[in-house]
């Protein structure tokens, strides 16, 4: 009985080779913005730390202090930077040295939290904007099976279960998708490899567990915009009526 | 048995009364044959016997079961088959699987197999079975959409212009299809038509006008 019904959802899949293949494509073009909005998210995080880390360094030595100002202009009325400043100017003291050292740690986490936060955001605004597209073909595509929902439903599915083929089959493109990126990833990773090491891992100090944890929270994240994007679809095959659907 | 009381239905808003407090009982096991001009509100008649939408006001009792107090879903599925007009098979399903799909759920998988492939015997197709429907003639379509109907041994079987799309040869033998299995399972037959040659062979033609019964 699951078998039927996972091999009807497949077969709406590969019967339909040009609706699947937008919303795949739909899909893909979705998860690679999420996956550049999640890195992005970690580089600049890494990015932040080092300059920071660099400023720091610089700061306490007294030899440069461009960029702790390039800091404080950017938030002036932050009452750490000031301390920083205070620090930088009474350099003399080893213990206000350790506080400043403390406090700039405190202002390098706030920093990077906010950063973290910004793409968090992007990243749901990529998951908004992917779904509301993702939604949009599958409203046209479960409009153009209106009347098939119609025979579903007169012959006795319930609601549910016509939800449930619908939703496994924008699950299993999903899957497809996600296979298409990694291939993708893979081929320029085979291509590119030697840059993406020297880049990510030499340049950026970028541990290779964060580069895993970007697919995967790219990953999961995708998760919800075949979910989020069948809503609107599905509520209209719990509101229609199968005399009703026959029409069509 | 079913009893049909002041049953009211309206579409457009009140605009369009598609049946108009009509009464109406049918007995188990009969075969009645439902006639009328187009619009007169036959299939809206057969769609609230079927639980494929609610009337406005009055009752449908099913064996003695008001259907506006079960779960029309599994009444559907348990009670009723359904034949329509378009034959109304699944694409992108072989008819196999188009024969297995009420089973689903209820049944399972191995025996809906055997199930379907019975049922595709009984109207002589069990050699398309792994055929798609765009392979399949109109009349063998049509077949294939009584097996459907038939597969869950409903006791109700509703059919609303079954042979409206089809030759005189080809209706004929959807006909005796159903009138056969009709006989052999005792199950309640309602059969819509225009054609008077296939209303006749019921025990019982209900004329519709307007939205109301006519005569029986
Ligand atoms: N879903 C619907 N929406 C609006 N009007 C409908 C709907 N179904 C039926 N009607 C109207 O109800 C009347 C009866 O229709 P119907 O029962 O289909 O007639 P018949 O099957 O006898 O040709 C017609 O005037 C038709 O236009
Ligand atoms: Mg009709």
């Amino acid at each position: 009985m699951g078998l039927l019904f996972f091999s009807f959802a497949l077969k709406n899949i590969f019967r339909n080779k040009w609706r699947s293949t937008f919303i795949i494509i739909l899909l893909v073009i979705g998860i690679f913005a999420l996956l550049f909005s999640e890195a992005s998210s970690e580089i600049s995080g890494n990015l932040l730390d080092n300059v920071i880390n660099e400023s720091m360094m610089n700061s306490s030595f007294g030899v440069n202090d461009n960029l702790s100002s390039l800091i404080r202009n950017q938030s002036l009325s932050n009452s750490d930077v000031n301390s920083i400043d205070a620090g930088v100017l009474a350099n003399e003291s080893s213990s206000l040295d350790s506080i400043n050292m403390s406090n700039i740690d405190e202002y390098r986490k706030e920093m990077t939290k906010g950063v973290k936060m910004f793409f968090f955001y992007l990243n749901l605004f990529f998951v908004f904007i992917g779904s509301i597209i993702i939604m949009v073909a599958m409203l046209k595509a479960v409009g153009e099976r209106t009347r098939e929902i119609g025979v579903l439903k007169s012959i006795g599915w319930t609601n549910l279960r016509v939800s449930g083929l619908i939703l496994l089959e924008s699950l299993f493109q999903l899957f497809m998708a996600w296979f298409v990126v990694t291939v993708l990833l893979l081929i320029f990773y085979m291509t590119n490899g030697h840059t993406i090491n020297e880049t990510f891992v030499n340049t950026l100090h970028m541990n290779i567990s964060i580069v895993y944890r970007i697919f995967a929270v790219t990953f999961l994240t995708s998760l919800f915009i075949p979910i989020i994007g069948v809503i609107l679809p599905l509520l209209r095959v719990f509101r229609i009526k199968p005399d009703e659907a026959m029409r069509y | 048995m079913i009893k049909v009381k002041n049953l009211t239905k309206m579409y457009d808003k009140g605009k369009t009364v598609a049946l108009n407090d009509v009464n109406l009982d049918i007995e188990d096991g009969e075969f009645v044959s439902i006639m009328g001009t187009s619009g007169s509100g036959k299939s809206t008649l057969l769609n609230m016997i079927g639980g494929l939408d609610v009337p406005d006001a009055g009752i449908v009792e099913v064996m003695g079961e008001d259907l506006s107090k079960i779960n029309l879903s599994r009444y559907r599925r348990e009670t009723v088959g359904f034949i329509f007009q378009l034959h109304n098979l699944i694409p992108n399903l072989t008819c196999l699987e188009n024969v297995e799909l009420p089973l689903f759920g209820s049944v399972k998988s191995f025996d809906m197999k055997n199930r379907a492939l019975d049922l595709l015997e009984a109207v002589g197709l069990n050699s398309l079975a792994n055929k798609y429907p765009n392979k399949l003639s109109g009349g063998q379509m049509q077949r294939v959409a009584v097996a459907r109907a038939l597969v869950n041994d409903p006791k109700v079987v509703l059919a609303d212009e079954p042979t409206g799309q089809l030759d005189s040869e080809n209706s004929e033998l959807i006909m005796d299809l159903m009138q056969e299995k009709q006989e052999e399972t005792n199950t309640t037959l309602c059969v819509v038509t225009h054609d008077f040659e296939i209303a006749k062979k019921a025990e019982k033609i209900i004329k519709i006008k307007d939205g109301q019964i006519e005569s029986v």
